[in-house]
């Protein structure tokens, strides 16, 4: 049955590859086409977790099972340590565990709603062939993370996600602010994405392969070697973490959110809410493996520890940094929702909030079973996961939502809405419906997941203070979420209408309201799920498959008094929402009334000035480096081998010149007194013949004298 | 003598030298040129083509699909020497795979020259790399009516002498091809270039041909000190007790085999190994080209020709790396062994400094310039693994940045073409009205700054994984991890990749169209067959990259052993 | 007897005149009489010495000298003359070609 699983990706896929080379010849049915693929993912998703669940996925005796893909590179023998030797291909397959069933079948679902959504929403815009192709290759990116097998694999499927996030968010490529907006997303995720390529480069070096089953089962081995430390896994940890960072934008890596709203809006829904951000999250809970450490479940050595905690290798203050950043993210992300006017904007920063809540979640859940030891004490990481498929649902209803109301009033301003109620019903109701969940009111879904991320955080605190900052962090942000989510509501939905055309209001088409009550209804029942799965925490564990498993994990450590003040936080969020923009009761001046007070707005409206602070050291610093060195290439490393050029000539010239002047000049003036000598001498040849012979005469005569004086006049001297 | 029965590599060679005179002398028209210029490289192609359908049918070996045709046999390797008064020949099996194919004749046996050429799974993808991208540099430079058929005919040349180098088995036969690829360049650049040509033309002869100066020296160190340390090691191999002195020689089969196992290393010991490793270091850094030796690179591309970019930094840039693969790290492996290090800060600095540099340039042309150094840079972090799988992840990139690199200029000449200008401030919102280019571009962006899927992530991650890892040291021997974790430097330099390529493509194709443009047409028909092709294999290598990274992976096996201790 | 330093002298004079007139003199006929003195003088030096030694040969010779000198004369004269005819001069000055 698992051997059908590359339907899931190969239906994408094929979509994507269909509708980008031929889309042009049938443009308006492209979106159906991909549709229609997401269905057949969908299908196969679902029958894969049908069977899982009758195969024991909820008792937890469900066995992971892999479906083979492609070889990427062949036989790789390599001798990472002293007791390890492995080899193996670097191959790619699909595993099918709880969480990845449980992700590929909530992805696909989806993305079938969202993409119908945006048949409606896309159906006057130009591209629909290059949008539906760049969403269909997102949504093979986003299944094929789920389902990856081994960390390559899942980087690999989690850039491609990045790279359609990119082309999406500049979609309409001729608005410079999107385009700008794409290329800020796309690099303010490189920069966590390289680091998860490091953690994913160390893992290669320390456990010699990718693969999340190999790494467990080698864990204990290389633990007792003292090949892995806790400091070790604590890096590893924090390094992938780097990644979730970037890609679930939290802080400081969380500023390409909010501009990403510049692509349309069932982008914004689907990548930005539903689905990419979400592998942020799912990356960390992958991550478990170094962060709680466990035996894996058959242990020869001693089986009595299959499955337990290796408490000596939990890196502790990993997760703390985890859970930290997640619950200062939360609070942080939510106060600059409290002020924004663009609808886009404030659900954005809702989203980062909400991530936050489960990367604290995590966190929290990371540090409860390593406190906790031996059997994994699963109700944090599966409160976090949870709260990640409540909040799939309430958001994508949210954004498509917001995107009915953009559809109607062609603005994302809240200052020009106002009593589109009676407009918009369905979407109203829808929004509503939304917004309640994601405030956290019982009994919908969004209550049950942060309640119970909220109830282990303060659970931590007993083993750390750090984590009762964190719970008070954490409600906090409740009430400011239930305020911010309420303002949205109240501003765009009640009074009277602010805008300019009142008369175009219409509401949206049934392509588009359907998935919006669909989700409605999901964000209603995906709370009432947990009492029927006995538990959910069986649905989604860590660990050891264990027989029974009762609520317990889920209902454990939920106290009466922790559910009762997250519901105050709540409630008192949306009355204090409701008095000041229903009832008017409070004039919303009371926020900018002081000079601290206004000053606090405008920080909270500038983001807390990080994007300019960004752009200055990343584009600015970045520039000035650069323009450095080029000055530099330039002129000092080209300087030199120009210089060494000048010198060579000059050296060239110099010898030039000697050779000229010295050495040819000896040869010329050989020659030159040569010339001088014979043309003195040659003015003897007069030409007249006296002259000879006066010049014979004085001959004979010298010689004669010559002779004389030879043979008459030296004997006198010299003879004797 | 050993001579084989094949002569399919001079063939490789031979065929393009020919199209090169026929060219020349006789074809008259453009039209003629291209069409005769364009037959003889696909020829070579073809042959090479099926030179690597053979081998990896053969699964590495050379008795693949298309044997006996391409039967090599493995000759055994001949030494001739003195034994006291007689002259004597030693043979030897060679002790690993060698060569898959192999041409061997007897030249000057008393300087120790052979006439050999031979392919293994290092050079193979390279010689198969060369007439690809010859051809697709005919094809796209359709239109050249300037001495059209001298230019068809040099480009031709450049084909025939690359593919020498990639191929030559002897040290001397190595070195004329080596220089014999220069004179193509200079003359494509100081004929056809642009208004610098001359400075460019020149600057590029003489800094390469300086690096290959110094180059002879160590080719002469090698030449003389590996053969006559054979003796006793070798005789004792073979049982003979006899004292020969060998004499020198070329043959780079002889000194791989003697170099390859420590107990001949013999004569040449370290401190002769040392600088005869950096004269070649140096020797084939200033073709990588490395950082600081760079500087002809950015003035001769942004002059060529786009043809002769397309093959300076598709092919030529490649001598350099494989230079290293096949000389330096092999024949000089206790020198590499000490002076890894060396090998990974400079290819660190050229990583990141090069990248650092493309973000102000103006002229695109530059900016892919500095961008295929600071890729080099990762061919020479591979090589300084000394690990397999760094290895292959460095050479393999030698073969990926070729494909890559061929795509990326190839726009530059299309945009001039296209828009009449290079400069990236004048070239805005480009996507509204070229879409294909604008589609090229990005594929060819995305390759180069190695997104996952396609071919530069493969080799770039192998890269980064093998220099984590660090060579393979025979077992009890220190650790060098702590040093590894610098690794962190040269990743940088993915992140200012990503920058400046996101930057460019964002001021090129995206936002408003820039007006003062005029009048632009999108990619004619000739260039779009070449960016099909080289847009296919880039996606193709990246989603199955054993293809290709099979040859790799098998020359890398014998390269990791040799650090990796008996 | 007249003593033979005279006759000596007388030659040694006459020779010292002939040779002034060679080299000096520019008309080619005034050269040619001073080739004629020229060989008296050594014609006289013959004749000297034979009256001194009391040999005929001197005489001789002396005879043999004035038939060459006559033939000589007349030789040269013709040479001037078609020097004559085709320089249109006899002044030696004037007749230069083999000079530098």
């Amino acid at each position: 049955m698992f051997e059908l699983g590359w339907i899931i990706l190969a239906a994408p896929l094929l979509a994507f590859l269909v509708v980008g080379l031929f889309g042009r010849w049938f443009k308006e049915y492209c979106g159906w086409v991909v549709v229609g693929s997401f269905v057949a993912a969908f299908a196969v998703s679902l029958l894969l977790l049908v069977t899982g669940l009758q195969g024991g996925m909820i008792g937890g005796t469900f066995e992971t099972q892999h479906a083979p893909l492609v070889v990427w590179v062949p036989g790789v023998d390599v001798d990472p340590g002293p007791n390890v030797t492995l080899q193996g291909e670097i191959a790619f397959r699909m595993q099918f565990d709880n969480l990845s069933l449980v992700m590929l079948t909530l992805v696909s679902f989806l993305a079938i709603l969202i993409a119908t959504y945006s048949v409606g929403y896309m159906a006057h815009e130009e591209g629909k062939p290059r949008f539906f192709a760049e969403i269909a290759l997102f949504v093979t990116g986003m299944l094929g993370t789920v389902s990856a097998d081994n960390f390559l694999q899942l980087l690999i499927f989690w850039e491609i996600m990045g790279l359609c996030s990119y082309l999406l968010i500049g979609f309409w490529y001729h608005k410079p602010e999107a385009a700008s907006a794409a290329k800020k997303a796309f690099m303010v995720t490189r920069i966590g994405d390289l680091l998860f390529l490091v953690g994913v480069i160390a893992i290669f070096a320390i456990f010699g392969t990718f693969e999340f089953e190999k790494i467990r089962e080698e864990m204990p081995a290389l633990g007792l070697a003292g090949s892995v430390t806790p400091e070790l896994l604590g890096l590893l940890a924090l390094l992938l973490f780097g990644g979730a960072v970037g890609k679930s934008a939290q802080f400081p890596l969380h500023f390409w959110l909010p501009d990403a709203m510049e692509g349309p809006t069932p982008v914004s829904a689907l990548i930005h809410a539903a689905t990419m951000v979400k592998a942020g999250v799912f990356l960390v809970a992958k991550s478990f493996l170094f962060l709680v450490p466990t035996y894996p479940h058959e242990y020869l050595p001693d089986p009595s520890v299959a499955g337990h905690v290796i408490e000596y290798l939990v890196p502790w203050n990993a997760i703390l940094v985890v859970a930290a950043i997640g619950g200062f993210t939360a609070i942080f992300a939510a106060s600059m929702a409290l002020a924004h006017y663009d609808i886009k904007r404030v659900l954005a920063y809702s989203t980062i909030s909400q991530l936050a809540y489960m990367i604290l979640g995590l966190g929290a859940g990371a540090w409860l079973m390593a406190h906790a030891g031996g059997d994994p004490q699963t109700a944090g990481y599966t409160a976090a996961l949870f709260h990640l498929m409540n909040h799939a649902f309430f958001k994508a209803l949210l954004f498509l939502a917001a995107g009915s109301v953009i559809h109607a009033v062609h603005t994302n301003d809240m200052r020009s809405m106002g009593g589109l109620r009676k407009h918009l019903p369905w979407t109203y109701r829808t929004m509503l419906i939304g917004s309640l969940a994601l405030a956290g009111i019982p009994p919908l879904s969004g209550f049950w997941s942060k309640d119970e991320i909220l109830a282990v955080t303060f659970e931590n605190g007993a083993s750390h203070p750090g984590f009762y900052l964190l719970y008070v962090f954490g409600i906090l942000t409740a009430f400011m979420t239930a305020f911010y989510s309420f303002r949205l509501i109240f501003m765009t939905f009640h009074g009277e209408y602010r805008g300019a055309h009142p008369e175009k209001l219409h509401e949206s088409p049934w392509v588009m309201v359907g998935p919006l009550v669909v989700l409605m209804g999901f964000s209603v029942l995906s709370g009432i799920l947990p009492f029927f799965t006995n538990g959910w925490g069986n649905l989604v564990f860590y660990g050891h498959p264990h027989a029974e498993f009762p609520t317990e994990p889920f209902t454990h450590v939920t106290t009466l008094v922790l559910a009762v003040i997250s519901i105050l936080a709540a409630v008192g969020g949306v009355v204090l929402a409701y008095l000041v923009y229903d009832k008017r009761r409070i004039p919303a001046a009371v926020f900018t009334a002081t000079e601290s007070r206004r000053g606090m707005h405008t920080a909270l409206l500038n983001r807390y000035y990080i994007d300019p602070a960004a752009d200055r050291v990343g584009r600015d610093g970045y520039l000035w480096i650069a323009r450095g060195l080029d000055w530099l290439d330039r002129k000092v490393v080209d300087g030199a081998v120009n210089g060494l050029a000048w010198l060579g000539e000059a050296t060239a010239r110099a010898s030039d010149w000697f050779d000229r002047t010295y050495i040819d000049g000896v040869v010329n003036r050989v020659s030159l007194d040569t010339i001088r000598g014979s043309l003195t001498l040659r003015r003897i040849q007069t030409g007249r013949v006296q002259n000879y012979g006066g010049m014979i005469a004085i001959g004979m005569a010298l010689l004669i004298l010559a002779v004389f004086i030879a043979k008459v006049v030296a004997p006198l001297f010299g003879g004797g | 003598m050993a001579e084989t029965a094949q002569y399919w590599l001079t063939l490789l060679i031979a065929i393009p030298a020919v199209g090169f005179i026929v060219t020349l002398v006789a074809t008259k028209t453009l039209r003629h040129a291209r069409a005769v210029a364009l037959a003889f490289s696909l020829a070579q192609l073809v042959l090479a083509s099926l030179l690597l359908l053979d081998w990896l049918t053969a699964g590495g070996g050379s008795q693949g699909a298309l044997y006996p045709l391409f039967e090599a046999g493995d000759p055994p390797l001949t030494l001739a020497g003195t034994s006291g008064d007689t002259a004597v020949e030693a043979t030897l099996v060679p002790r690993s795979g060698d060569f898959a194919y192999l041409e061997s004749y007897e030249w000057v046996p008393r300087l120790g020259m052979r006439f050999q050429l031979g392919v293994d799974g290092l050079s193979l993808p390279l010689v198969f790399l060369t007439p690809l991208l010859v051809t697709l540099s005919i094809v796209f430079q359709w239109d050249e009516k300037h001495r059209s058929k001298e230019f068809y005919a040099l480009l031709l040349l450049m084909g025939a002498t690359v593919a020498g180098v990639f191929m030559a088995l002897d040290f001397f036969l190595f070195a004329i091809f080596w220089e014999l690829v220069l004179i193509p360049m200079f003359l494509l650049i100081g004929i056809w270039g642009g208004p610098r040509k001359r400075y460019a033309a020149i600057k590029f002869l003489i800094y390469t041909h300086v690096g290959f100066a110094i180059m002879l020296l160590s080719i002469f160190a090698v030449y003389l000190n590996v053969t006559p340390g054979l003796q006793a090691s070798l005789w004792a191999r073979t049982g003979d007790p006899t004292t020969v002195t060998f004499r020198p020689t070329f043959d780079m089969r002889i000194i791989l085999e003697a170099m390859g196992d420590p107990l001949t290393r013999g004569a040449f010991v370290l401190s002769l190994q040392i600088p005869a490793f950096i004269a070649f270091f140096f020797g084939f850094g200033v073709k990588l080209p490395m950082v600081p030796f760079h500087t002809w690179l950015p003035d001769a591309h942004v002059e060529a020709p786009t043809a002769g970019s397309v093959l300076l930094a598709g092919v030529l840039l490649k001598m350099g790396g494989y230079g290293i693969f096949r000389v330096a790290l092999p024949m000089m492996p206790d020198a590499a062994r000490e002076l890894w290090w060396v090998l990974a800060v400079f290819g660190s600095v050229s990583m990141i400094y090069a990248s650092f540099v493309c973000l102000p340039q103006v002229d695109l042309k530059r900016l892919i310039a500095y961008s295929s150094i600071g890729h080099m840079g990762f061919v020479l972090l591979g090589a300084s693994s000394l690990n397999r799988v760094g290895i292959a992840g460095g050479a393999f990139q030698l073969f990926n940045h070729g494909l890559i690199t061929a795509v990326l200029f190839m726009l530059a000449g299309s945009v001039k073409h296209a828009t009449g200008t290079r400069d990236i401030p004048d070239l805005r919102g480009l996507a509204t009205k070229l879409p294909m280019f604008s589609l090229v571009l990005i594929i060819g962006t995305l390759a180069s700054l190695g997104l996952p899927g396609l071919n530069g992530f493969v080799s770039e991650f192998m890269v980064f994984a093998g220099f984590y890892s660090g060579p393979e040291l025979p077992a009890g021997a220190a650790p060098l991890l702590p040093w590894r974790a610098l690794i962190i430097i040269p990743l940088l330099a993915v992140a200012i990749t990503g920058a400046y390529y996101l930057w460019m493509l964002h001021r090129m194709l995206f936002g408003t169209f820039n007006a003062a443009l005029g009048e632009v047409h999108d990619l004619p028909r000739h260039e779009l067959a070449a960016y099909l092709v080289l847009c296919g294999l880039i996606v193709w290598v990246g989603l199955y990259p054993t293809l290709f990274l099979e040859p790799f992976w098998r020359a890398s096996e014998g390269l990791a052993g040799l650090w990796r201790g008996p | 007897m007249i003593p033979p330093e005279y006759e000596l002298a007388l030659s040694a004079l006459l020779f010292c005149i002939g040779l002034w007139g060679v080299v000096k003199r520019r008309n080619a006929i005034v050269v040619l009489m001073s080739i004629e003195i020229l060989l008296n003088a050594a014609v006289m030096n013959f004749v000297a010495f034979s009256s001194y030694a009391n040999d005929p040969s001197g005489q001789v010779f002396a005879l043999l000298a004035i038939a060459v000198a006559a033939a000589e004369s007349a030789v040269g004269v013709a040479i001037f003359l078609t020097l004559f005819k085709a320089r249109g001069t006899i002044e030696l000055d004037r007749i230069r070609l083999l000079r530098w």
